[in-house]
């Protein structure tokens, strides 16, 4: 292999290496972009349904109150509305959330929750103001306290998923750390292989030529490999043998 | 000392590395794109980049000096076990700096003992990868390059000369050039069968090939938490127990069996004496475990004794049970057998059978002198009389091998590690086996140390690797000169 192939492959080599850790570090920066997008968005997510599960469910016990205390008949559609809207946001939730298990306290809760609102509508009987506050709060705070739990797990979670952040952000920078030493050991080496095969023997025939152009010396340069240096000189000694001849 | 030429070599064992991890990519693309893929992917390039660098400029050699075979072998050892590093550094998970150097010297030293507390959490890339390196750590990164190497002759005999310790050089009734070729061909022989046989067996066909890399190398790393006791299958843990032993027997007598030679296996002292400690030191184990009642029957107290003998003395360090349960004196034995170990030329570590027979030799060659002050007594190995250099150097390794251990041991328990622990981890790290007892027994793992033990049991690994003699040299500067 000539020379100039060997010089330019050895940059090459070094250009290959810092594109292809590029290439790694942009997917792994970009993957990671990603999940914290991911992160935040059904962060938000969670915390805007459990916040209209909540309402819904406020609305429900608001209604029911004007029922069964105020006896006022005409709440009923209110608490239609508002249980419809917590169950549109609930089915959200479902279609929305990966682990289902998160919901799981929510529906059962809510089954108490519309079993007791059932039998009470079931009954067409305004129930007494002890069925509402010692039967029927029970179940609502039940319900309230599972939407609640169920935002504080989301927050929790955000524990775990900083961890994973953290440990993908570190694969995204390893490439490069890794990358820029292997780099510092290919420098090093092409140094070092760049004077012993071509600044060495160059200083060796400068120096050699020098010593036969002012003292004479014989020119007697030791090289081994069959490249362009070598074969300069071998012309040099040819040139010197035909100097010498004529 | 032409530090080219010496890049040239260790480049092509570089090279040959980074084709198993192109492989491990493979696994982990073929396994839905683990998230191991990316990691090996670029482990691989890198690691290629920095093989093939040397060969664009360094011609190649016919001639190799004893010292630059030395530092080409060494070399080659410190940076395979650095490579191996970057698949477990770009992957992250349990690894930092100190975990990731120690998992990759304890694959290629074929140590097998573990820095992850959840080996069942790496992806099967990741796995694989771990299992190639005890697969190219066993057969010596650098005797394996050999084969690929174009040089011939003077070259081969030299970096052999270095991978292979004396006593097992001497046992190689072959030119040089063919000890490369019948190491290859047992080794692949004995990973192909034991593939077939585990997979028979019941092991699926990924456990069956890591199993048999861990095996054939004396390895001992496991795809699980619990080892071999994950299989509780009694065929899978006689076929690896099989494959222990023959792979602590000398690889030559291994082929020279089975191709019908007279100095076979059974014709060897040293093969003799392994395979009787394997035997006597087993069943001394179960009767102590069976009258102690730590098994109900002498049957099952027996599958768990032999199973831990071959796989300590083998130096493969694989588990089906909690040997820190076991009683004082089985707990002693398999400390025995851990420093005895395999016989020379093959992939196990430690003491090796041969200097444990020779010593034992010397010892009574000793008595016998003292009896006869004027008799003229020779030590003879396999009928053959052995140089006195020879039986010095033996007997000077051993002395070496224990003062090692002893300072090794000084060193960890001031760094608070308990006695039991330090002691046996030295033990084992030196001997290349892998689990030891207290906080390493064989169900534990070396997860919880500080990463100045770690990397403190890393260098005592290499030492063991290398004979000893063979790294320490390479820091003598005088030697250099």
């Amino acid at each position: 292999m000539g020379m100039r192939k060997k010089i330019m492959l050895g940059f090459l080599s070094l250009a290959l290496l810092l594109f292809f850790s590029g290439m790694v570090s942009l997917f792994e920066l970009n993957r990671l972009s990603t999940q914290t997008n991911n992160l935040l968005a059904s962060s938000s997510r969670n915390m805007e349904l459990s916040r209209r599960m909540l309402d819904a469910v406020q609305e429900q016990n608001t209604a029911l109150l004007q029922m069964v205390v105020f006896e006022q008949a005409g709440y009923d559609s209110s608490f239609v509305a508002a249980r419809r809207a917590f169950d549109k946001t609930l089915a959200e939730a479902t279609v929305t959330i990966r682990d289902l298990s998160e919901l799981d306290s929510i529906y059962l809760a809510r089954e108490h929750y519309n079993e007791i609102v059932n039998n009470f509508f079931d009954q067409h009987v305004l129930t007494d103001v002890d069925w509402f506050v010692n039967v029927y709060k029970t179940s609502y705070y039940q319900l309230t306290s599972a939407i609640k739990n169920y935002m504080t797990l989301s927050q929790n979670s955000l524990g775990t998923k900083a961890t994973q952040l953290k440990n993908n952000a570190y694969r995204a920078i390893m490439p490069g750390i890794l990358t820029l030493c292997v780099s510092i050991i290919i420098v090093i080496m092409f140094y070092f292989l760049l004077n012993l095969y071509y600044t060495d023997p160059i200083l060796k025939i400068t120096k050699g030529l020098q010593d036969y152009l002012t003292s004479r010396i014989p020119f007697n340069v030791k090289m081994e490999g069959k490249d362009e240096i070598f074969k300069l000189k071998e012309y040099i000694e040819k040139l010197i043998f035909l100097v010498k001849s004529k | 000392m032409r530090f080219n030429v010496i890049l040239r070599y260790v480049g092509m064992v570089i090279l040959l590395n980074a084709v198993f991890m192109f492989l491990s990519a493979g696994i982990s693309y073929m396994n839905h794109m683990d998230t191991a893929f990316y990691p090996l992917l670029l482990s691989g390039v890198l690691t290629s980049v920095l093989g093939i660098f040397p060969l664009i400029f360094v011609e190649k050699s016919d001639q190799i000096y004893t010292k630059e075979g030395y530092v080409i072998v060494t070399g080659a050892w410190l940076v395979a076990c650095l490579v191996g590093t970057f698949p477990y550094l770009l992957w992250g998970g349990e690894f930092d700096l100190s975990t990731a150097w120690f998992e990759s010297v304890s694959g290629y030293t074929t140590t097998g003992a573990t820095a992850l507390s959840d080996v069942e959490a790496l992806p099967r890339g990741m796995l694989f990868w771990r299992a190639s390196t005890h697969w190219l750590g066993g057969v010596g990164v650098v005797m394996f390059a050999l084969v690929v190497l174009p040089t011939l002759g003077r070259t081969k005999m030299t970096l052999s000369s270095v991978e292979l310790s004396v006593l097992a050089k001497d046992n190689y009734k072959y030119r040089a050039q063919k000890i490369v070729h019948i190491l290859l061909f047992v080794y692949v022989g004995i990973t192909f069968v034991e593939t077939i046989l585990l997979k028979i067996a019941g092991t699926t066909w990924f456990d069956a090939v890591t199993t048999s890399f861990s095996t054939v190398a004396t390895g001992g790393f496991s795809n699980y938490n619990s080892s071999i006791a994950h299989y509780n299958n009694i065929w899978i843990e006689m076929i690896i127990i099989f494959f222990m032993v023959l792979s602590g027997l000398h690889f030559g007598l291994i082929y020279a069996t089975f191709s019908g030679k007279s100095n076979n296996i059974f014709r060897s002292e040293v093969a003799r004496f392994y395979l009787y400690s394997i035997l006597i030191g087993g069943f001394a184990i179960a009767i102590s475990l069976w009258t102690s009642g730590t098994y109900p029957s002498l049957l099952s107290s027996m599958r768990y004794a032999y199973f831990q003998a071959a796989a300590l003395i083998s130096t493969t360090g694989f588990a089906t049970a909690d040997t820190n349960l076991w009683t004082s004196f089985a707990i002693i034995v398999l400390i025995w057998l851990m420093m005895q170990c395999g016989c020379a030329g093959s992939t196990s570590g430690g003491i090796k059978s041969d200097r444990v027979w020779l010593a034992m030799k010397v010892l009574r060659a000793r008595i016998l002198q003292q009896q006869h002050p004027n008799a003229i007594i020779r030590i003879k190995l396999n009928n053959v009389m052995q140089d006195n250099a020879l039986v010095n150097f033996a007997m000077l390794f051993i002395v070496a091998y224990l003062v090692l251990i002893l300072v090794g041991t000084i060193i960890v328990t001031a760094a608070g590690v308990d006695l039991m622990t330090g002691f046996s981890l030295i033990t084992t790290c030196i001997g290349n086996v892998g689990p030891g007892f207290g906080s390493v027994g064989s169900m534990d793992n070396y997860a919880h140390f500080s990463p100045f033990v770690k990397s403190f049991s890393t260098l005592f690994m290499l030492l063991g690797r290398l004979e000893i003699f063979g790294l320490i040299q390479l820091f003598l500067i005088k030697w250099w000169k």
